[in-house]
């Protein structure tokens, strides 16, 4: 019996130790789990977690050019980036290998990002001589292609029924996806004197379309007709750089939009009546995260906000130029910036993780494949980098 | 009866409550070496394969470091060819502290080389060590070192596993030996080119096919090359080479 029970009581250590064990099993993944997390806040600028994979060149700059800048951002459709370049073609690079799968020549260069339509199965890329495109991702054929005035450097807003594209002509129109044709457009008079460069793409909400010009206005349109719904000034007491270049974008029930010489608004959808205001000075690009809007800003750099307009973080970034619309990707915001390259912040408190930098900038901002942990980006020299971020 | 009965089954109770851990742990005390064993195992196994994640993310950051150091090197600024004037105002300079500036594009080339060799020593020719190599070769050709370009590219292109980075290298492979003058090589480079191009996606066929025809037109072989030219344009009249082609059709066709 004694020997029974001590076998059963050894039985019982055993067993309870290979409990424990499992029980440590357990606490360690959790462990692990911290100690990754802690292991990227141990990447202090400027290495860590964005490790590169492969570079390929997109367009090839002679070195008699100083100072070459591409802007263009990439589309993903499978397992292809689709992006233009200012060498005035579209490519599909296969993202495993960096090996390019198709080009096709277009008339003008490309500036902006590519988009893609799920819907339609189709790539839209707008071109610096006004010409939007439909591509075939799989070919790289057009399915079609149509002139605008004015320069294309955003790719459209889609939506169910239309498409709905800004140019830098401070127009807006809406296009039929199935052949590219003109629905409708709206325009407003670009204002005498000195503008900032760039433009708003518009934004679809329901039943209107929500748009930004360089004379300070955010407008409300109908979807079907273009028709005026309101219009709302956010120049504030300034009467120059008044541009509305950030893209306006509904959340939370709220429209958020933002001018360069007024800030950023909070204003009701219906009505565009504002709501809140906060000084934001030099905003020019408005973007919307999982639980925050990030505002960026010539003076400010890149700021955090609540939707209630209350800055949660601000990172300066003095020497970065111009920034890029940044993305959220696990822990980190990834954008760029045109005169320091690729920026990697920590989302919750804004602290700068990582800044690769290989060629002389980046004006292009990242497309990012968050399932993927990747992303890729053009730099200023044409060369485009393959990046895997940790974490 | 009934109370026996009752007592009987919460006698039997606490059994069935300690029998899982009780069974466990004779099961398991009579394999006590064997479990030991394994418990040391996984726990060296888990050990091991965290270390070994960290080193790899360890050594893949510095790599991308590494790399970018000698994109940022063939990259740097040029020296201007002569000093400013005193009392000039600076130009706008975008001079990295961290990497130095050349006088001439011939020792930002070779400097750039020197990098990507010191990158090769440490972290190999595998992985990102290939998109060294590749840019290295690419820097060799422009240097003037084609034979040495030629070697890596056909290195490269001879344990290339994906189709489309072979077309590149193989292309390196080609337009090496013509620069070397070995115009044989370069075309026999070429018309393999051009059959590997045949036989994916095509998208680059009528760059090889179209290189194929200049090199046998420097051979003197006029008519071949003007077969090839026709040959492009049927099969790619779209092709972005069209001004090209017709121009050197024009020549060929004077000749």
């Amino acid at each position: 019996m004694t020997g029974r029970l001590a076998h059963v009581h050894s039985g019982l250590v055993v067993g309870r130790l290979a409990g424990a064990f499992l029980g440590i099993l357990l606490v360690s993944a959790c462990s692990t789990a911290t100690v990754r997390r802690e292991s990227v806040e141990r990447h202090d600028y400027p290495a860590g977690v964005a490790q590169m994979r492969w570079h390929t060149q997109i367009h090839a700059y002679p070195p008699s050019d100083p100072h070459p800048e591409e802007c263009a951002t990439g589309a993903l459709v499978g397992s292809r980036l689709v992006l233009g370049s200012r060498g005035g073609s579209v490519v599909a690079v296969d993202i495993g290998s960096g090996a390019i799968v198709w080009s096709t020549a277009m008339t003008g260069g490309v500036d902006g990002e590519a988009r893609y339509d799920h819907w339609r199965g189709q790539v839209y890329v707008g071109s610096d001589d006004g010409i939007l495109y439909a591509v075939d991702p799989a070919t790289g054929k057009f399915r079609w292609s149509n002139k605008f005035k004015g320069p294309i450097d955003h790719a459209p807003e889609i939506g169910e029924q239309s498409l709905f594209l800004a140019t830098a002509a401070d127009r807006v129109f809406a296009v039929d996806p199935a052949d590219g044709k003109m629905r409708w457009q709206y325009e407003r008079e670009t204002p005498e004197g000195f503008t900032i460069h760039g433009y708003a793409v518009p934004h679809q909400e329901g039943h209107a379309v929500f748009a930004g010009f360089s004379d300070g206005y955010v407008v409300a349109l109908q979807v079907d007709s273009g028709n005026l719904l309101w219009s709302r000034s956010l120049a504030a007491a300034s009467d120059q750089f008044v541009d509305v270049d950030a893209s306006p974008t509904v959340w939370r029930g709220k429209l958020f939009a933002a001018s360069f010489s007024g800030g950023l608004y909070g204003l009701r959808p219906s009505d565009g009546e504002v709501l809140w205001h906060a000084s934001l000075d030099g905003t020019s690009g408005l973007t919307r995260g999982e639980s925050n809007l990030y505002a960026v800003s010539a003076r400010a750099g890149l700021v955090a906000v609540s939707t209630d307009g209350n800055v949660l973080w601000r990172q300066g970034l003095p020497d970065a130029g111009d920034l890029t619309a940044p993305v959220e990707v696990g822990p980190y915001l990834v954008f760029s910036g045109s005169r320091e390259g690729l920026f990697v912040l920590e989302r919750e408190t804004g602290k700068l993780l990582q800044i690769f930098d290989p060629a002389r900038g980046m004006c292009a901002g990242p497309t990012v494949d968050k399932e993927g942990k990747s992303l890729y980006v053009l730099a200023n020299n044409g060369s485009l980098y393959a990046l895997d971020l940790v974490w | 009866m009934a109370v026996a009965k009752a007592l009987e089954k919460e006698l039997k109770r606490p059994d069935e409550f300690v029998s899982f851990w009780t069974h466990l742990g004779e099961m398991l005390s009579k394999r006590r070496r064997g479990v030991i064993a394994l418990l040391i195992t996984a726990a060296v196994g888990i050990g091991a394969g965290w270390g070994l994640t960290a080193y790899r993310h360890g050594a893949a950051a510095k790599a991308t470091v590494a790399f970018e150091r000698i994109e940022r090197i063939a990259n740097a600024d040029l020296l201007p060819e002569k000093e400013p004037e005193k009392g000039a105002a600076k130009a706008e300079s975008t001079e990295d502290s961290d990497v130095p500036r050349f006088k001439t594009e011939k020792e930002r080339l070779e400097a750039a080389n020197k990098e990507a060799d010191a990158f090769l020593a440490q972290f190999g020719s595998e992985g990102l060590g290939r998109k060294a190599l590749a840019d290295k070769a690419s820097r060799l050709l422009v240097l003037g070192n084609a034979a040495e370009a030629a070697s890596i590219y056909g290195s490269l292109a001879a344990n290339e596993t994906d189709p489309g980075l072979r077309i590149v290298e193989l292309e390196g492979v080609a337009v090496a030996r013509e620069a070397e003058g070995k115009l044989d090589d370069a075309l026999r480079a070429f018309t393999s080119l051009a059959d590997e191009c045949q036989r994916g996606s095509k998208f680059y066929l009528d760059h090889a096919l179209f290189s194929e025809a200049r090199v046998l037109d420097k051979q003197g072989k006029g008519k071949e090359a003007e077969k090839i030219l026709r040959e492009i344009l049927d099969k790619a009249p779209k092709t972005t080479l069209r001004s090209q082609i017709d121009d050197r059709l024009a020549l060929l066709t004077e000749k």
